[in-house]
């Protein structure tokens, strides 16, 4: 039996819509940030107190942006990330802590914030399955379904330029449709989630994803019936094969390869 | 020896060699890659780097520091050919051969670093050490419950504390585990401190900050505050004397 995950700290989730990073470089070449942080709607005290954190893997930095009612950065703006040298696999995550008896205490918080782009608009998407290459033998993918943030597509880095194959047309055409089936039954059977209200989970994201797919529908959250998820499932991947146009990916390959 | 980077017929090779060393446990390091040209690329500006018996990760991690400093490299931390060339170039430190010549290498992650696998990331046996190092370098001491340990060896701190953002990247909780767990000035961890099932482990350490995590904003405490949350399973080791 999965162990479910419950809030009972009874902290807030801040939307992903309330907050917005953008990042880019000072004149001397260092990468600094702006955020944007709406806190208004949550009710929070006014003095509670906002912070931003910037991170990827062992790196960290911390900037203090004021309280709720008076949200800024102190000093310089934009903030400067001395400590990171490039955006990617950059992350943000923002904090509001109390400052009454005891301090410290976490009233809410937003995380896993990417950076948006400067020249465009705020990019909120999740990205679902992230590629990432792995030791897999003779296997030459697999789903790793063990992290606490979601599923990873795992592609075998002896395959070369792993990034290129994870792209590649012929790969997704094969590889993306099992894949999406395969998580989705783990939501389901392994993972037993029957809601898809909490947009911090992984899980309630990969469902709202497969539900806005053409067709597909409500997931059938009030049953246990393994054929009606089965069906759902089938027809969210049949949709999603569909507005991806997988099978003439894979048929133009196959005329490449016979005329080659 | 200059330093240099593997490209992508250095890491092949290499990789090769780790699959055949696998298969045969006492075949010769072929250190000839290091300074073959159609597996290497200069790194700039030139940095002379040299063949070293490190005491511990921390020794290794501090000497790469200085040696990797202001390098042009975009993004050092993530250069997989940099970090396979290191690799091989300290072969002998990182995997040393048994009595008999043979050697057991370990999973690929430890040599070919995978900076986008986040299961994977820190296991490589410079990369990790290095990344943390440089994470905590105003005050390298916070971490030598994670670098105390010989360069081959990655061990139960590692896997417990590394692995976790909101622990390795927070330089309280990192310094109260070296406080806790070491003690001030010792290079030995204290008796029992990876026992598994062991009361107030760092298993266990790990599982309980985790959970402080979602109530607590622990970035903003000090390492006085962080070990007064702990309860009292801990106390066995804030009263253990230092290991000498």
């Amino acid at each position: 039996m999965p162990i479910r995950r419950i809030n009972f700290t009874g902290r807030c989730k801040i939307l992903r819509e309330d907050v917005q990073v953008w990042a880019r470089r000072d004149n001397d070449g260092v990468l600094a940030f702006e955020a944007s942080v709406k806190l208004v709607d949550y009710g929070l005290p006014d003095d509670a107190l906002v912070s931003v954190e910037a991170y990827r893997r062992e790196i960290y930095m911390r900037f203090p942006h004021g309280t709720v009612a008076a949200p800024r950065f102190p000093g310089q703006v934009p903030c400067r990330l001395t400590r990171f040298t490039s955006t990617d696999g950059l992350l943000f995550r923002v904090k509001v802590t109390a400052t009454g008896d005891p301090p410290g205490v976490l009233l809410a918080e937003a995380d896993r914030i990417p950076v948006s782009d400067d020249e465009e608009q705020p990019d909120n998407r999740i990205a679902l399955l992230p590629p990432a290459p792995a030791e897999l033998g003779q296997e030459t993918w697999r789903v790793d379904l063990m992290g606490a943030n979601g599923p990873v597509l795992l592609i075998n880095s002896r395959v070369g330029d792993w990034k290129a194959v994870a792209a590649s047309p012929v790969f997704r055409s094969l590889v993306y449709p099992a894949a999406m089936r395969q998580v989705l039954w783990h939501i389901y059977k392994v993972e037993e989630t029957r809601t898809i209200d909490d947009n911090d989970d992984w899980r309630c994201r990969w469902l709202t994803f497969a539900a806005a797919l053409p067709g597909a529908g409500e997931p059938p959250l009030a049953s246990d019936d393994d054929q009606q998820w089965s069906d759902w499932i089938s027809s969210s991947v049949n949709s999603f094969a569909h507005r991806h146009a997988m099978l003439d990916h894979y048929s133009t390959f196959l005329a490449a390869e016979r005329s080659a | 020896m200059k330093l240099q980077r593997f490209n992508d017929e250095g890491v092949r090779r290499f990789s090769q060699f780790l699959d055949a060393l696998s298969a045969e446990s006492t075949l010769a390091v072929p250190t000839d890659l290091l300074t073959d040209a159609g597996c290497v690329a200069r790194v700039l500006p030139d940095r002379d780097i040299e063949p070293r018996q490190f005491s511990n990760r921390m020794d290794a991690a501090a000497y790469l520091d200085e040696v990797l400093a202001g390098l042009t490299v975009a993004d050092v931390e993530r250069d997989v050919g940099l970090w396979t060339w290191l690799s091989l170039f300290y072969f002998d430190e990182l995997c040393p051969p048994d009595g008999r010549g043979r050697r057991e290498p370990g999973e690929r992650a430890r040599w070919l670093p995978a900076p986008d696998d986040p299961r994977r990331y820190y296991r490589h046996l410079l990369a990790g050490a290095y990344r943390v190092y440089r994470a905590h370098r105003e005050n390298p001491w916070r971490v030598m419950v994670l670098l105390h340990v010989p360069l081959p060896v990655i061990g139960h701190f590692w896997y417990q504390l590394a692995s976790r953002q909101e622990i390795v990247t927070n330089p309280a909780i990192m310094e109260a585990a070296t406080d806790l767990y070491m003690g001030q000035g010792s290079t030995k961890a204290k008796r029992g401190a990876t026992g598994e099932k062991t009361p107030g482990s760092v298993f266990r350490f790990a599982a309980v900050l985790n959970q402080f995590d979602r109530v607590w904003d622990l970035y903003a405490m000090n390492k006085q505050q962080i070990l007064a949350l702990l309860p009292a399973e801990f106390d066995r080791f804030h009263n253990q004397p230092t290991e000498a």
